[in-house]
């Protein structure tokens, strides 16, 4: 019976603080703020409420029963931008792209971790922005008991180069020659000699030699869906949707019929590094990344968002157990993700004063706006000196990688790094503790929160303006001879998405139309009585359905229409020579 | 016949002649036959009157609703005086995950039946219900079995989940299934009179369709299973009751529909499943798991599909292979099998579940293989299901065709087996079945792993040091952590303390081989953790050093999930 014992174990360990919940969430007074200023467009939906009881808030605006695109935020703690990026950009679109919810909807879900987002722990615990499910990282019977802490009392959790591990362990690092700051394997065979190892800050609470290596719980929402789920990651939870909010999303979206597209605010990016195409995962059946034809969508779409933004380079988000993921590979509709964490080159151009003065504050100036972003480089040149200086020294070792980048911000924000300092631990002698903080990896400047979020406006609205739009027109009646007509019905697709995608064809989650003639069976020589229209390709595809029936001149027949897009109707037409041509 | 030879069958002739055993009889407070079926709401009272009759043996609970809001109710039979439930190694058993796979339930009945009225009879049951817990969940889909048992269907309908499913994607739900319209409570098939069909009725027996030879008249052709096109789309039956499957909704290896069929919304999004994950999520105890379903003779593992093929260490399936095949001979025409090798290719089964990602040794029995009803190989032929039919069952499976007047096929003939027709144990074998498979996972059972301290030596060093020796034997063949727990890191790794912890200057594991020395931990001397617990049938050794005095007493305790915690007290010498 070893739930028990690991129990009192626990509790003989010493009693880290609880992490304190912040009664308001930070992201509440957004959502306030939207729901005021938004001249009662928008209305609120609680869509569950997360293990720490805070509602899980969904904003909508836009017509009625209209196609609708989905943005969610806020599935990781630590990202902490997403949640007001994501109500800035539906203020935003609600400004400049009325037009667009004229005949189309947005739900935007600001903060799906609301309990990550809200809480503050002390520093002597990393926050590895989860849910808090307890987790033994270290397989020693005792869960979440070595947490890395601020050892050195500078108020974050660093890094250690430990100069001096316990026995056994041996030594592996240098500081970089090149940016000492950085610290690498040492390459013995150009006899350079290891001088530390680098661990997180932290101390060996549990006395078993190792240290900070059972931090505080933690499943990452963004790899507990169920599409391409790492069973027993360390961080995708014991199963799939084990979490309150995942699944609550997920039955959430289910649901739904008006959800057409998904836009996730998140660690990483499928805007402008779409994933491959083609490629099946292990079943043989699956797309470990995109459908052939749902790729060439999303290189349209990111031709476009290119167009807006100017991005050139983003980091891809992982497809393992993400949202992003799972919309599209099992919920089958077109879904991207937009980084909203700090990526320096996009947000050094977000942030260069614009050729023309003054923030975009209408759709025009956005526009102009994105051109200084296209022409990065030359910013580059005449204006980012200091970059330069610290990104050549990264280009160096091979350059422009995500830690060479970052230490060029660091250096040019004057925050985020943390110099090495020697530091005297209490059970390893001498370390020197410093480094990149995680915070500023995951969190774009301030400054740069208003322009990302017109920007994600601007997605959004791209997605908005790609929605299919699947409608049926009036039938059309033929006479073919006396009392024989042919009846026919068009569906039509205004929107540049399909109605189904590639996946959603495979998964057939996603409803027909479904046509049924009212009439008994002897009465229709041909075409089956029920038809369906499945997928209609975007940009003005049209598919039809067809009757040859027989019937007396002027004689009304019924049809019933049936789908999940349009809703239910009868649609009567007249079988006459005249009718409908 | 050369004299050794007559020798030896004189021999195994007196040795064999009287190998038949009666078993003695044992009486229970419970009357219940198991020459019948019972449905879903009898099961339970079956249940209730058992518990009425051992409560201290029996407890029962439900652990959760169906989607019908029928209960799952698991019975927990142990020794409740004894010891606490989780600290007892456990064994799972369920059935009907499929509504139409019904006979399981009535195994888990008599399962629940013999261990009550056995206990304090036999001596087996008695230490095995002391020590042990026997968890019994008569039916994980309750709703299927009462569609089965209440609608007409055939042996493989009503299988699945009753969630509705829009199988025909014409926006209604489950609104053409098929139609008993001869009114005899099965679905049978439809047979329509073509001059252009490839069947003729068979001369000799014309309750037989057979493939029509050049130039035989009065042909037929297959009409489908019995029903009409109830929602006037000109298919026949093409979108019936349900279509989840229950068994493909578990998370271990779950896949979406469209790569397994079955496989509902996403990994235990149906409720069924999800209560039953729940409870036995909250038994770390259960260190064995048997599933039945029907039909085929079959005692099966995991995996499900051929890229998890390796995935199980040898070191299990030495485990699995001995259960199997001792499986084999308790059970005449059960076959021992690999799922995806030997069936079919299975993604998010429920057994993979608690087999891949709990690390229990788990099986699952494909309950009734027909060579049971001859008793002899090689039976099934046409002859006998004829036999079967008429001499066996005395025609109780059989519709006999009958003309039936179809609302758009016109005269077709209606018949066949009915919906006990196949795949069900005959009644008349039924408790033998039962009696079968019970005994089956009762060796399962008795597999589970069960401790025992063996050495326990403290030898004098000088110096008020001392060198204490324990041991500790696993004498069952299903290890304290199978291989598969131990590499994917699931569940608690086992522990080995000691008391007082600042006695203990320095401990840890003696090599099979040498008894001489031991390889130390370095952190936490009076805490072993032991990731890889105790094998199959095996025993560990550790050594201590402590300080101490004579007199001094050491407490030692060995902690395992799926074993029942030891320890004893030493004291110095």
């Amino acid at each position: 019976m070893l739930i028990l014992s690991f129990t009192s174990a626990l509790a003989a360990c010493a009693a880290l603080p609880l992490p304190v919940d912040d009664p308001v969430d930070p992201f509440a007074a957004s959502i306030e703020r939207v729901l005021a200023g938004s001249d009662e467009q928008v209305s609120r939906i609680e869509i569950g409420k997360t293990a720490g009881g805070r509602p899980l808030t969904v904003l909508r605006a836009g017509a009625k029963d209209a196609p609708a695109l989905l943005v969610v935020a806020g599935l990781d703690g630590r990202v902490k931008a997403g949640p007001e990026i994501a109500c800035l950009a539906l203020e935003r679109l609600l400004g400049k792209h009325a037009d667009l919810l004229a005949d189309r909807a947005v739900y935007v879900l600001p903060c799906l971790n609301g309990d990550a987002a809200a809480r503050t722990i002390d520093a002597q615990q990393l926050d590895l922005g989860g849910t808090l499910r307890p987790r033994d990282d270290d397989r020693d019977g005792r869960n979440d008991e070595d947490s890395p802490s601020d050892v050195n009392g500078d108020g974050k959790i660093g890094w250690m180069r430990v100069m001096n591990p316990p026995v056994g362990t041996p030594l592996t690092d240098i500081a970089d020659p090149d940016d000492p700051r950085r610290s690498r394997a040492a390459d013995r065979a150009k006899g350079e000699v290891p001088r530390f190892v680098v661990w997180r800050e932290s101390l060996d609470r549990d006395g078993d030699g190792r240290y900070g290596e059972d931090a505080l719980g933690g499943v990452d929402l963004d790899r507990n869906f169920p599409h391409q789920y790492v069973e027993r990651d360390a961080r995708s939870g014991p199963f799939a949707l084990s979490e309150q909010e995942s699944r609550l999303l997920v039955d959430w979206m289910l649901s739904r019929t008006d959800i057409e597209a998904v836009l996730v605010l998140g660690n990483g990016d499928t805007l402008i590094e779409p994933w491959e195409a083609g490629k099946m995962d292990v079943t043989k059946r699956a797309p470990a990344g995109l459908e052939k034809a749902d790729h060439a969508l999303a290189l349209e779409i990111k031709k476009r968002v290119e167009a807006a933004t100017g991005w050139k380079k983003g980091r891809q988000a992982s497809v393992d157990g993400s949202l992003v993921g799972f919309a599209y590979g099992q919920y089958g509709v077109p879904a991207f993700s937009f980084d909203v964490t700090r990526n320096p080159e996009r947000d050094r151009a977000l942030l260069a004063p614009p050729p023309e003065a003054g923030a975009a504050k209408d759709g025009e100036e956005k526009k102009d706006a994105a051109k200084p972003e296209e022409g990065k480089d030359g910013e580059k040149k005449d204006g980012g000196g200091k970059v330069a200086k610290v990104a050549g020294k990264g280009d160096k070792k091979g350059g422009d990688d995500a830690e060479a980048q970052l230490l060029a911000a660091a250096e040019e924000e004057g925050q985020g790094f943390t110099p090495f300092q020697s530091f005297a631990h209490p059970t390893l002698g001498t370390v020197e503790i410093g480094g990149l903080d995680e915070s500023f990896a995951l969190t774009p400047p301030t400054a740069a929160v208003g322009p990302l979020a017109d920007q994600a406006a601007e997605v959004a609205a791209i997605l908005l303006a790609a929605l299919p739009k699947v409608s049926y027109g009036k039938p059309t009646v033929e006479k073919l001879s006396d009392g024989v007509y042919r009846v026919r019905i068009e569906v039509t697709n205004d929107g540049f998405f399909p109605s189904l995608t590639a996946i959603a064809e495979k998964l057939r989650r996603r409803g027909s139309l479904a046509f049924q003639l009212e009439l008994p069976r002897e009465r229709v020589p041909a075409g089956r009585l029920t038809q369906l229209v499945r997928s209609v390709k975007g940009g003005g595809g049209v598919e039809a359905v067809e009757w040859v029936v027989l019937g007396s001149e002027g004689e009304s027949i019924s049809i019933d229409v049936r789908s999940p897009r349009t809703g239910a109707a009868v649609v009567n037409v007249k079988l006459s020579a005249e009718a409908g041509r | 016949m050369s004299a050794r030879k007559l020798f030896s069958l004189v021999v195994s002739s007196v040795l064999f002649a009287s190998t038949g055993h009666a078993q003695q009889p044992l009486p229970s407070k419970v009357d219940i036959a198991f020459n019948r079926y019972y449905p879903y709401d009898e099961v339970l009272d079956i249940l209730k009157r058992i518990q009425a009759a051992y409560p201290d043996l029996v407890k029962l609970e439900s652990i959760g609703q169906s989607l019908e809001g029928r209960d799952l109710v698991v019975a927990t039979l142990t020794n409740q005086k004894i010891g606490n439930e989780l600290d007892k190694p456990a064994m799972w058993i369920d059935a009907n995950v499929h509504g139409n796979e019904i006979q399981g339930t009535e195994v888990v009945l008599y399962t629940a039946h013999f261990l009550t009225r056995a206990y304090g009879q036999i001596d087996e049951i008695t230490k095995l219900l002391d020590a042990k817990v026997i968890y019994l969940l008569p039916s994980q889909n309750p709703d299927g079995r009462t569609y089965w048992f209440e609608a007409p269907n055939n042996s493989s309908s009503s299988r699945a989940g009753v969630r509705p499913v829009d199988s025909d994607d014409d926006g209604l739900f489950d609104e053409d299934p098929p139609n008993d319209l001869d009114g005899d409570g099965s679905i049978t098939m439809m047979w329509k009179a073509d001059p252009d069909g490839d069947f003729v009725r068979d001369e000799e027996d014309p309750r037989n369709f057979r493939r029509a030879r050049k130039g035989e008249t009065q042909r037929y052709r297959m009409a489908g299973m019995e029903g009409i096109d109830d929602d006037g789309d000109g298919q026949v039956n093409e979108d019936g009751k349900g279509g989840d499957d229950l068994n493909r909704n578990w998370p271990s290896d779950w896949q979406p529909n469209h790569v397994q069929f079955g496989a509902a919304l996403y990994p235990l999004s149906q409720p069924e499943p999800r209560a039953i994950a729940a409870f036995i999520l909250s038994r770390p105890n259960i260190a064995g798991v048997q599933s039945y379903h029907n039909a085929g003779g079959m005692i099966l593992r995991g995996p499900g599909a051929d890229y998890l093929d390796g995935t199980y260490p040898q070191a299990d399936v030495a485990v699995y292979d001995e259960l199997g095949k001792l499986g084999e001979r308790m059970l005449p025409y059960y076959r021992y099998m690999v799922i995806w090798k030997d069936l079919y290719t299975v993604h998010g089964g429920f057994v993979n579940w608690t087999a891949e990602q709990l690390g229990i040794l788990s099986f699952t029995n494909e309950l009734w293989n027909d060579s049971k009803m001859y008793q002899r190989d090689g039976a099934s032929q046409e002859s006998d299901e004829a036999l079967t039919r008429d001499r066996m069952l005395l025609g109780q499976a059989f519709k006999d065709y009958a003309e039936f007047e179809h609302p758009t096929l016109g005269k077709v003939l209606i018949g066949g087996d009915n919906k006990w027709g196949s795949r069900v144990t005959p009644a008349f074998l039924l408790e033998e079945e039962c009696h079968r498979n019970f005994a089956f996972t009762m060796a399962h059972a008795d597999a589970m792993p069960m401790l025992s301290w063996k050495r326990n030596e403290a030898k004098p060093l000088g110096n008020g040091l001392y060198a204490v020796t324990v041991q500790i034997e696993n004498e069952k063949s299903i290890p304290t952590r199978m291989r598969i727990a131990v590499d994917r890191k699931i569940g608690a790794p086992d522990l080995l303390t000691v008391e007082p912890a600042s006695a203990v200057v320095s401990g840890g594991t003696i090599s099979r081989f040498d008894d001489t020395s031991f390889d130390p931990v370095r952190y936490e001397p009076a805490r072993l953790v032991l990731e890889d617990g105790v094998g199959s049938k095996a025993k560990r050794s550790f050594r201590f050093l402590v300080r101490g005095k004579p007199g001094d007493e050491l407490k030692f305790r060995y902690l395992a999930e799926k074993a029942t915690d030891r320890e004893f007290a030493l004291r110095l010498p």
